[in-house]
C-alpha cells in the first residue's frame, strides 16, 4: 500500500513539473514575443531557425529580448530562492533574501560610486575599467562588507532572531548613511540613484550575462545540496542538532549562498523587490509541501515564470515607453498574494509544524 | 470692417482706462518670446511679473523696480551667465554648492573670497545667508524648496523667483536676460544683448530653413530600463528643428523628458543620422563601456555621436548647462556646423564635441 501511495505521489508530482515547465516555456516565448517594437511571430520562428530577413528584429530579438529574458529567469529563480532559504533558515514567513542588508550593503556602494563621481571619474580613466561594471562591482562590495559582519554576528550569536535583528538594524544603519550621501548631492546624481532602486532587466548585454549567469547557476546547483539540510532545519534547530546535523556549518552555508544569489542579482539588476518575500508563499500554498528538495525546483519554476510575465507588463507591449519592473512586481504581486492568502485562509504551513 | 476695428479699439481703450485705475498693471510691450515673465506699469510704477514662479503656480509674483538691486545671492548655476553678460559678477555676494560652477570669473571670485559658499546639498545655510544680508535671493523652485525659500522670506529678505527653466522656446529662455537687467537697472544693456543674439538667432535658422535634406537626430542614453529622450516639444526638440535636423520623437506633444523602451529607440535609431547629447560621456570607448549594445547604432558606426562637453568647469561642471541657456545662439551654430558643415564653413563649435 505505501509503495502504490509513493507511486501516485511520484506520478503527481511529474504531471505537475511537466505542466510547470511548459508554462515556463510559454512564459519565455511570450517575453521574446512581446516588446515595444512589434515583430510579427513569423520573424521569431525565423529568428529560431537561423534565418533574418529583417536585421533590425533579428538584433532586437538577440541583443535586447533574449538577455533579459534569461535574465529574468536567472533572477527570478535566484531571489525565490534566496527568500525560501531565508524564511525556513529563520523559521519566519516575513524574511526575504534583503532581511539581512544585503540590498542595503549594496545601494550603500553604488550611492558611493554614484554620489562621489567626481573623484570617480579619474579613478576609471586610471583604471581602464569601463562604467557598466563600475556599479556590479560597488554594489557587490556593499553587499560583501554587510555579509561579512553578519557572518561574523552568526558565529557569536546562537539565536536566529538576534541575528535577523541584527540584519535589519545594521540595514537601517547603511540605508542612513545613504541618506547622508544624498543629501549632499546634486538633483541629476539623486535621480540615478533612485532610477538604479527601480530595477532594471534590461540593462544586461551578453557581456554582463557572461558573468551573471555563471554565479547564479552554481548557486542554485549549491541550493540543491543545502535543501536536506534546510529540511532538518525547518524542523527546529534542536532537532536537526538530534539529527547530527552541523546546525552552525548549515546556517553558515546559508547565508554565504542566498547572499551570493540575492547580492549577485542586485549588484546587476538592481534591489527587484517582492520576488524573493513573494515565490516562496506562492509556492508553499499553491503546491503544500515544505519539503526543500521539491521547493527548490518549485521556486525556481515560478520565480522565473512571474518575472517574466512582470517583465512583459512593465514593457507595456505596443507602447514606447516603460515602467520601472519593482513598481510591477509589487503593484501585481502584492494583491495575488493577499487573494491566495485569503483563499486559503490560513499560513501555519511548514513553519509550525 | 472698418466697424469692427473700431469697437475693438473702443474696447481696448475702455479696458486700458479700467486697468489703470484699479491696482491692476498696464502691460508693456517689451517682451517677445518668454511666456512666464512680462512687464507691467502699476500704479505709475513699473513692475516685472513673473506669472509662473513655479511649476504649476497661478499666483503672480510682481516686483518694483524702483530701487536696482546691490546684493545678491542666486541658486543655480544657469542664473551666473546672465549676470557675466550684464557685466554685474560683483552684485553676486553667495551661491550654495560653489563646487558646481563652471565660469571662470566666478570661481575666482570664490577663490578670491568675494563669492561665499552657501553650503552644500539641497538647503542654504541660512546663518551664513542673513550675515551677507543681500537684498534679495533669485531663486528657482521646481516644487520642492518651497521649505528652503519660505525661512528666507521670514528672515525678511525678498525672493525673486526665477522659472526660466519653464520657457519651451530657446529664445524665451535667453530672453529672461531682461528679468535680470530691469531688477538692476541695466535694462538698456540687456535689451541690446538680446536682440544681438535674437538677430544672430534667427539668421542662423534662416539659413536651415531652405534646406531639402533635413538629417535624423538621436538624442540622450539609456539608464536603468529607460531612454531618457528629450520630449517634441523640448527646449531640445526646437533647437533641432531649428538646425535644419528632423528629431525622430519631433511629433511628441510632451515637452518634458519621454521614459522610452531601449529595443524601441535601437528599432529607430537604425534611421538616425547623428546622436547628439549623450550624459557626460567623453569617448566612444566610454560609450561602448556604459553597454556594450550602443556599438550597433547607427551614428556610432558611422562616427556622428556629439556631445555637449567640450568646456568643462574646473571641477568638471558642464558648461553648457551653465551657459547654454543664455546663448541659444551659440547653441544652434553649433548644431548647424555639426548636421550641415556647408553652412558654416570653418566653425569652431563652442559647446559640442564629437566622440572619437
Amino acid at each position: 500500500m505505501i509503495t502504490t501511495q509513493i507511486e501516485g505521489t511520484t506520478k503527481r508530482w511529474k504531471f505537475v513539473f511537466t505542466l510547470l515547465s511548459i508554462v515556463l516555456v510559454l512564459s519565455f516565448l511570450l517575453s521574446l514575443t512581446l516588446g515595444s517594437v512589434a515583430i510579427p511571430i513569423s520573424a521569431i520562428f525565423d529568428f529560431f531557425i537561423g534565418e533574418h530577413e529583417n536585421q533590425v528584429w533579428n538584433n532586437i530579438l538577440k541583443n535586447f529580448r533574449l538577455p533579459k529574458a534569461i535574465t529574468a529567469m536567472l533572477a527570478g529563480s535566484a531571489l525565490g530562492v534566496s527568500g525560501l532559504q531565508m524564511q525556513t533558515l529563520f523559521r519566519n514567513p516575513l524574511a526575504g533574501p534583503f532581511i539581512l542588508g544585503i540590498s542595503a550593503g549594496a545601494g550603500l556602494g553604488v550611492a558611493m560610486v554614484i554620489f562621489l563621481g567626481i573623484w570617480m571619474g579619474t579613478f576609471l580613466e586610471l583604471s581602464g575599467l569601463e562604467r557598466s561594471w563600475l556599479l556590479v562591482i560597488a554594489s557587490s562590495c556593499g553587499s560583501f562588507l554587510v555579509l561579512s559582519v553578519v557572518l561574523i554576528a552568526s558565529q557569536k550569536i546562537r539565536s536566529g532572531v538576534a541575528l535577523l535583528i541584527i540584519g535589519l538594524m545594521f540595514g537601517s544603519a547603511v540605508s542612513a548613511l545613504v541618506s547622508i550621501l544624498q543629501y549632499f548631492s546634486q538633483a541629476e546624481n539623486i535621480q540615478a540613484y533612485v532610477i538604479w532602486t527601480f530595477g532594471s532587466l534590461g540593462s544586461l548585454s551578453w557581456v554582463e550575462l557572461r558573468v551573471f549567469a555563471p554565479i547564479i547557476v552554481l548557486s542554485l546547483a549549491l541550493s540543491f545540496f543545502l535543501s536536506k539540510q534546510l529540511n532538518a532545519l525547518l524542523l527546529g534547530e534542536d532537532y536537526a542538532l538530534s539529527m547530527g546535523l552541523d546546525v552552525k556549518r548549515a546556517r553558515t552555508l546559508v547565508i554565504i549562498n542566498t547572499s551570493l544569489l540575492a547580492g549577485t542579482v542586485t549588484a546587476f539588476c538592481g534591489p527587484v523587490a517582492f520576488i524573493g518575500l513573494a515565490i516562496p508563499h506562492i509556492t508553499r500554498m499553491f503546491f503544500h509541501t515544505g519539503n526543500h528538495l521539491l521547493l527548490t525546483p518549485l521556486v525556481i519554476i515560478l520565480g522565473s515564470c512571474f518575472l517574466l510575465l512582470f517583465d512583459v507588463i512593465a514593457q507595456l507591449p505596443g507602447t514606447q515607453e516603460t515602467l520601472p519592473i519593482n513598481a510591477i512586481t509589487s503593484l501585481f504581486g502584492a494583491p495575488f498574494v493577499i487573494w491566495l492568502l485569503i483563499k486559503r485562509s490560513n499560513i501555519n504551513y511548514s513553519f509550525g509544524q | 470692417m472698418q466697424k469692427l476695428v473700431l469697437v475693438c479699439t473702443a474696447l481696448v481703450c475702455s479696458c486700458g482706462v479700467k486697468q489703470s485705475k484699479s491696482a491692476e498693471g498696464i502691460p508693456l510691450d517689451k517682451v517677445s518670446y518668454a511666456s512666464t515673465f512680462h512687464f507691467e506699469v502699476i500704479e505709475g510704477q513699473e513692475h516685472v511679473v513673473v506669472d509662473e514662479p513655479w511649476p504649476g503656480s497661478k499666483e503672480k509674483k510682481r516686483y518694483s523696480l524702483d530701487k536696482p538691486l546691490k546684493r545678491i545671492v542666486c541658486t543655480s548655476t544657469s542664473h551666473l551667465p546672465y549676470f557675466e553678460l550684464l557685466g554685474l559678477e560683483d552684485l553676486v555676494v553667495g551661491f550654495p554648492n560653489v563646487e558646481y560652477i563652471s565660469s571662470e570669473k566666478f570661481n575666482q571670485k570664490v577663490q578670491n573670497g568675494t563669492l561665499l559658499d552657501l553650503g552644500s546639498g539641497n538647503s542654504l545655510n541660512m546663518e551664513a545667508l542673513i550675515g551677507l544680508n543681500p537684498d534679495a535671493v533669485i531663486a528657482f523652485d521646481i516644487g520642492t524648496e518651497s521649505n528652503t525659500l519660505g525661512k528666507v522670506k521670514e528672515a525678511g529678505i525678498p525672493v525673486y523667483y526665477n522659472s526660466d527653466f519653464l520657457e519651451q522656446s530657446p529664445l524665451g529662455r535667453a530672453e529672461w536676460i531682461k528679468f535680470f537687467g530691469a531688477i538692476f537697472g541695466r535694462e538698456k544693456k540687456a535689451d541690446s544683448i538680446f536682440a544681438k543674439i535674437e538677430s544672430d538667432y534667427n539668421g542662423l535658422k534662416q539659413l536651415t530653413s531652405q534646406v531639402k535634406d533635413r538629417p535624423t537626430i538621436l538624442s540622450g542614453v539609456v539608464y536603468g530600463d529607460a531612454w531618457f529622450a528629450p520630449g517634441g516639444q523640448n527646449w531640445a526638440a526646437t533647437f533641432f528643428e531649428n538646425a535644419g535636423g528632423r528629431y525622430l520623437w519631433e511629433n511628441d506633444s510632451t515637452s518634458g523628458w519621454l521614459e522610452l523602451s531601449f529595443e524601441s529607440v535601437y528599432e529607430r535609431s537604425s534611421k538616425a543620422d547623428y546622436w547628439l547629447g549623450v550624459s557626460t560621456v567623453k569617448s566612444k570607448k566610454e560609450l561602448s563601456g556604459l553597454d556594450v549594445r550602443y556599438e550597433s547604432f547607427a551614428p556610432y558606426i558611422q562616427d556622428r555621436v556629439y556631445n555637449y562637453n567640450k568646456k568643462l568647469g574646473p571641477k568638471g561642471g558642464i558648461d553648457f548647462f551653465e551657459s547654454g541657456y543664455a546663448r541659444p545662439d551659440l547653441v544652434l551654430a553649433d548644431l548647424i556646423s555639426i548636421i550641415h558643415p556647408q553652412l558654416l564653413p570653418g566653425y569652431e563649435t563652442f559647446y559640442f564635441q564629437q566622440l572619437k
